[in-house]
């Protein structure tokens, strides 16, 4: 019954014979070798057989791709604007810092460092299990109380360890958020250099000022 | 009714064969674009206008998915027939669609629109009349539909896990999406329909429709030399 319902008013003019119909294929088949070989090849992967990709540079665009997929921002990551050079020369002279950390299960903490904007971080932490965790900021000047910005969020599986370097996209403050989510206590230990002027810690209410190291 | 459902059956198999030749494959990034893909990263919770129009968007500019589309309604006259077939299409790739990223089912995104440039090359064959010139039947048209469909499914379900999509909301925007495509599909289907409405209204269509189809042809073979080619260069 599905059969009878084939449609297809076929064309009434001539109905096309086999040998039309094999051409037709073999043609589109050679266009379209013709068509990838020539352009498509050289202008997507760079592959240039007969050499027309360069003679059209074509090849150029397959080069300006390359280097795009290349920087894929990582899982979780909003973009932040590129630096500008190889380099950024920074006012002051660069502070240190280290924190240990005990979380019981259930409990949370936060470490921030006011930073100017544009102002530079190189930072690695570690812990004895997974933690949730959310690299985050507060702009000083922030629309609503409650607003801030997520640089790297893993709230599901968690990790154990996250190392990097951070250039903060607003005058704020930017730090980290852990929570563990775990049945044990969990150790996290912060190494932290950067241009930095002061940090904090908040466990629940509390804030607490930190002591900051100025390098030597 | 037998010869039927072994038919059924046989495309059944070739359709699991095929798909899970594909599983172990990892998932390349391609053609999303880089400022949707940053978004949708970013993206915390349920989006749904977001997602829509991520949908839309991609069934709109997506030229392997109107070509197929092209194909299966050429030769529909009626509308009855063409919202079955639309009908059947958009069953299959919905499937896929929720059903891959969902389950999370990771397939190589090459293969998957190598395929999709297959179905063009297929459909194009088949409105040659090429399937009874040379093989003396007509494959169910229906069903090739309802295949091909499950192929497109996973062509866009690919290009959605390309984006680390967040655990919240998940279901809402993958609804989202899938109904953002079938309103691009809708957009994009009813430019069609304008299209060929008025060219068969001239005599020209008749004798050209041969050769538009060698064009289609065309587009699909090119389509599938380029993903098998990425899928080369990726691997």
């Amino acid at each position: 019954m599905v059969e009878q319902m084939e449609q297809q008013p076929a064309q009434q003019v001539q109905p096309p014979s086999k040998k039309a119909i094999a051409k037709a294929t073999a043609i589109a088949l050679a266009v379209a070798l013709v068509i990838l070989f020539t352009a498509v090849l050289p202008a997507e992967y760079g592959i240039d057989p007969l050499k027309t990709g360069k003679a059209l540079h074509l090849t150029d665009l397959a080069k300006a791709t390359e280097s795009k997929t290349d920087a894929k921002p990582a899982v979780g990551a909003r973009p932040v604007p590129a630096p500008a050079g190889i380099y950024t020369s920074q006012p002051g002279i660069y502070k240190t810092d280290s924190e240990d950390l005990s979380l019981m299960p259930g409990e949370g903490v936060e470490i921030k460092y006011h930073m100017q904007k544009g102002a530079g971080m190189i930072y690695s932490w570690k812990a004895t299990a997974p933690v949730a965790f959310e690299f985050h900021g507060e702009p000083d000047n922030k629309p609503n109380r409650d607003y801030f910005e997520s640089y790297e969020l893993n709230d599901q599986a968690g990790a154990d360890h996250s190392h990097g370097s951070f250039t903060a996209p607003s005058t704020g403050i930017h730090g980290w958020f852990w929570e563990n989510k775990g049945k044990k206590e969990v150790q996290i230990h912060l190494v932290t250099a950067g241009f930095y002027d002061s940090a904090k810690m908040m466990a629940g209410d509390e804030k607490t000022d930190l002591e900051i190291q100025e390098a030597k | 009714m037998r010869n039927i459902l072994s038919r059924l059956a046989a495309a059944a198999a070739i359709f699991c064969i095929l798909t899970m030749l594909l599983f172990p494959a990892p998932a390349m990034a391609h053609n999303v674009s880089k400022r949707d893909a940053s978004f949708v990263e970013s993206n915390q919770g349920a989006a749904i206008p977001a997602f829509l129009y991520l949908g839309a968007k991609h069934m709109v500019t997506g030229y392997d998915h109107i070509a197929f589309l092209v194909g299966v309604i050429f030769f529909l006259y009626r509308l009855k027939d063409i919202i079955q077939y639309v009908s059947l299409f958009t069953l299959g790739h919905s499937i896929t669609l929720l059903g891959g990223v969902l389950g999370g089912v990771h397939a190589n995104p090459y293969v998957i629109d190598a395929i999709i440039g297959f179905s063009v090359v297929y459909k194009a064959f088949d409105n040659m009349d090429g399937f009874r010139r040379f093989m003396g039947f007509q494959p169910n048209t229906k069903l090739a539909v309802l295949i091909f469909g499950l192929f497109h499914g996973f062509g866009l379900a690919t290009k959605l896990q390309e984006l680390a999509l967040s655990k919240n909301g998940l279901v809402t925007n993958i609804v989202s999406f899938n109904v953002g495509v079938e309103i691009g599909q809708v957009l994009a289907l009813t430019a069609v329909l304008i299209a060929l409405s008025v060219w068969r209204t001239r005599a020209s269509f008749l004798r050209d429709a041969f050769a538009t189809n060698g064009v289609l042809m065309t587009v699909g073979f090119t389509l599938v030399g380029y993903q098998m080619a990425g899928y080369f260069v990726a691997a």
